[in-house]
């Protein structure tokens, strides 16, 4: 970042005659920028540090993923999130791709994200990319709006033992504890063993829902580093039980609707294997194969699900001004599913192959100024066959203080398994009753189709970058995005088939459905002395769906339109005090979901941290300190309880060893 | 949540925002402390200072010292500033930046900026091999690289990494041992050496 410190150069002149000792004891401070990388990215992207993360007091991932600008994170029972960028916010948001260390954690049964048991140890979490917008050229379908990439540190990062324990009102309990070594100068490891108790949230007019959880958590990484290799190594495992309440129907006649209180398991695995090698001249050539299983078994639905994926990277660059990188990869996905009356698929079981290959070029148009990065992903899935997501982004660096960014792309997602395959039991509409006690109930039934149709998005978007001063720096993207094919539910022909037993309306999930979004996010960043730094953003987004090809859906769009905030704002500030004390505050404006009744709130959270000693870290945290409880989401396809998110408070203390 | 609370939470927002933006041009006044990276420009120059090449990292007896800078340039002028013409052993020192570690091949001390800290480990195992001594922008190359900076309160530290600096063969001075915020790598068995 040439040019970002002073130019009268006296005081650096003279820093060259300085003594080790005198350079060690001058006050330092340190330029509000993001990394180099971050700042010369072609496309909207936020990065939460570690130390933003131990900032914040964050104890999930989620709860991470609260610091960046334009995600909407909504809690929509206490082992439930909704998460989503840009619009389209639902428990099964599909629009997002997750990776944490290179693995994808997103589910093709509703292409969204289980994320309660996306989990880490904190402190070990190096950063995590918040990418808004399409980044399917790249990284592949299901990027429609936006990618998140969580990034654990190297074995050798995390040497030493790490025991962390706390707890409080809401976080029950919870305990991590991590050990890493060496076992030759070039081959590090750790092992990890995670847990927690959570408690019940709040029901919309007080009173506990059953939907505490506990979960163990265990797992080790391993890096060996020969020369210019490193092989890495790392897997874990994991169980859970989440207490859950569902509106269930009765099996048989009358069908009538029942409270059901059960408790769901949540298991699962992996492992990873990844090798990467620097090539000279700059190349660097990696292949990664993993295989992840995940369990989960509740009283209206189960699931078993294996993955085996390999991926094949390979970067280099081509004469002077440009850098290719060019990959492919083979998924297979298995699963296997226990059916119930009031959600089944069929097949049960099903098994998929999904291939891709992509091309990527970066190209100096001119040196250090002006860059264009062509790109396309092709993918074959077996539902809707080849997939061509292609992107093309220009970068221009007119100073190095300032740059701009425009890009143009088209991503799809390829329908999920539920969406093919699904017939979910909803009801009853009419129940038998008093009057008419012979009446029959008649009940919602939702069938998938197999269309062999992909939704689709081409999105254009614009940002722009500019470090004012050595202390302020200012973020700014603003998109336009045009979604064709979103799924939405129509009524099938005959519409009412009063014969089978049940009887019931019938609707299917078509396709008939096109949106446009647009809007932007802004984040200023703000470090007026080396020991203080702010942080503000504010995004703003508007919805617009509407039926096509003769769909009827209006509830769809209205909700589509009215489940995203318009307006979210947050400010974060963190500072450090003398004695090792730390104070941190972040203060979150969401805006009213119209669509799900849930008005507009304010958050106010606070972490006070205390560095007793080299080894012992205590702190405190406090969430949601402006009012007792309240809503952010309320679930809609499963008759899920409608819950409110309480003020907690917790206390923990690290010892590091 | 009433109304009125999140009325006054927006204007909390709004408020917190604009004095961001209304204090943001008297930070430039704020002069007591040093530019981060004026500080570490003048590390390097120290840390060439107290390590010591083998005869033949030199061609002749006036090559310069060759300080690389790897990935994207953090310093801009401010590191020519500092090296100005400055000698160390009555050698030149000079100043070469790129982004490919094989255009560094020969320098004596090469600083990794943290836009290489995913590839680090290949390149200072390379660079190392060719007898460059690797200096980390932050922490998280502590591990990989010779030597490598953090920010502690404020202040800029450094950490030694005594077994990259073996695979290096560049000898470095106790001095710099002595001020190291921690010293690690070192050979299981032998005793401290400070």
């Amino acid at each position: 970042m040439a040019g970002l410190l002073p130019a009268s150069g006296a005081e650096s002149d003279r820093l060259g005659d300085l003594s080790i000792e005198q350079l060690l004891d001058l006050k330092v401070t340190s330029v509000a920028r993001r990394e180099e990388s971050v700042s010369r990215s072609p496309a909207a992207i936020f990065v939460i540090t570690q130390e933003d993360i131990r900032h914040s007091g964050a104890r999930s991932i989620v709860d991470a993923l609260r610091l960046a600008p334009g995600l909407d994170v909504a809690q929509v029972d206490a082992h439930t999130s909704a998460v989503s960028a840009r619009g389209f916010n639902d428990v099964f948001a599909n629009k997002l791709l997750v990776l944490i260390d290179g693995r994808s954690v997103y589910t093709p049964l509703f292409s969204g994200v289980y994320w309660e048991v996306q989990d880490v140890v904190m402190e070990d979490i190096d950063r995590i990319e918040v990418i808004r917008g399409p980044g399917a050229a790249l990284w592949g379908a299901n990027a429609v709006n936006g990618v998140i990439n969580i990034t654990t540190k190297r074995a050798a990062q995390t040497q030493g033992g790490l025991l962390t324990m706390g707890g409080g009102n809401e976080e029950r309990a919870f305990t991590s504890f991590r050990f890493g070594g060496a076992l030759s100068d070039d081959l590090h490891y750790r092992v990890f063993a995670k847990g927690f108790l959570h408690d019940d949230s709040e029901k919309l007019n007080g009173g506990a829902v059953n939907d505490g959880w506990r979960m163990a958590h265990a797992g080790f990484r391993l890096d060996w580093t020969p020369e210019e290799n490193v092989f890495t190594l790392q897997g874990d495992v994991y169980r859970g039980f989440e207490d859950q309440y569902f509106q269930r129907l009765r099996s048989r006649s009358p069908f009538a609707s029942y409270d059901d209180f059960s408790v769901s398991q949540i298991s699962g695995g992996n492992l990873l294997g990844r090798w990467t090698r620097e090539l000279s001249g700059g190349g660097q050539v990696s292949l990664q194969t993993y295989y992840d299983r995940t369990n989960r078994d509740t009283s209206i639905f189960g699931e078993r699900r294996d993955t085996f994926d390999v991926d094949l990277q390979h970067r280099f660059t081509w004469g002077e001004r440009q850098t290719f990188v060019w990959g492919g990869g083979y998924r297979f996905g298995s699963d296997e599913l226990e059916n119930h009356f009031d959600i089944s698929m069929r097949p049960a079981q099903r098994s998929t192959n999904l291939f891709n290959t992509f091309l990527q070029d970066e190209i100096a148009l001119v040196k250090e100024r002006l860059v264009l990065t062509l790109g396309s992903k092709l993918e074959h899935n077996e539902s809707t066959g080849w997939e061509l997501q292609p992107s093309a982004r220009l970068l221009w660096t007119p100073t190095a203080h300032q740059s701009a960014w425009a890009s143009l792309s088209r991503a799809v997602r390829t329908p999920s398994r539920a969406e093919e395959d699904v017939l979910l039991r909803r009801g009853p509409i009419i129940p038998a009753n008093a009057l008419y006690p012979t009446s029959p109930a008649l009940l919602n039934e939702i069938s998938g189709s197999r269309d062999r149709k992909a939704e689709e998005v081409i999105a254009a978007e614009l940002g722009y970058r500019l470090e004012a001063t050595e202390h302020l720096s200012f973020d700014l993207a603003l998109f336009y995005s045009d979604y064709t094919k979103i799924g939405s539910y129509e009524v099938a022909d005959p519409a009412i088939d009063l014969l089978s037993d049940p009887a019931h309306v019938n609707i299917v999930i078509k396709k008939n459905q096109d949106a446009e979004t647009y809007g932007g996010e802004i984040t200023a960043t703000w470090l007026p002395v080396s020991w203080w730094k702010v942080r503000a953003n504010y995004s703003l987004l508007y919805l617009n769906a509407h039926p096509v090809n003769g769909g009827t859906d209006t509830i769809s769009e209205r909700r589509a339109e009215g489940s995203s905030p318009h307006h979210q704002a947050g400010v974060f500030s963190s500072i450090d005090l003398p004695h090792g004390f730390e104070l941190a505050a972040g203060l979150r404006y969401v805006d009213a979901l119209p669509a799900l009744n849930v008005p507009s709130y304010t958050a106010l959270d606070l972490r006070v941290g205390w560095q007793m000693s080299e080894s012992v870290e205590f702190s405190v945290v406090g969430k949601n300190l402006f009012d007792r409880r309240h809503v952010e989401f309320t679930p809609t396809t499963i008759g899920t309880a409608s819950t409110e998110v309480e003020r907690s408070i917790y206390g923990s203390v690290t010892i590091r060893f | 949540m009433p109304l009125d609370a999140a009325k006054i939470s927006v204007r909390a927002i709004l408020l917190a925002l604009s004095l961001t933006l209304a204090c943001a041009p008297k930070s430039r006044g704020d002069s007591a402390a040093v530019p981060e990276y004026a500080v570490k420009a003048a590390f390097l120059l120290n840390i060439a200072k107290y390590a010591t090449w083998p005869p033949q990292a030199f061609p002749d007896s006036a090559a310069p010292v060759v300080i690389g800078i790897l990935g994207d340039d953090p310093f801009g002028a401010v590191l020519d500033r500092v090296v100005g013409s400055r000698v160390i052993n009555d050698r030149r020192v000079v100043v070469r930046r790129s982004k490919r570690a094989a255009d560094l091949r020969g320098a004596h001390v090469v600083f990794v900026a943290s836009s290489e800290s995913d590839r680090a480990a290949g390149i200072c195992a390379s660079l190392a091999a060719s007898g460059s001594l690797c200096v980390g922008d932050t922490e998280s190359m502590a591990a990989l690289t010779a030597i490598s900076f953090s920010v502690e309160s404020g202040k800029i530290v450094f950490s030694v990494n005594l077994a990259a600096v073996r695979r290096s063969n560049v000898g470095i001075s106790s001095k710099l041992l002595q001020l190291a915020k921690n010293v690690t790598g070192k050979p299981v068995g032998e005793r401290e050496q400070l």
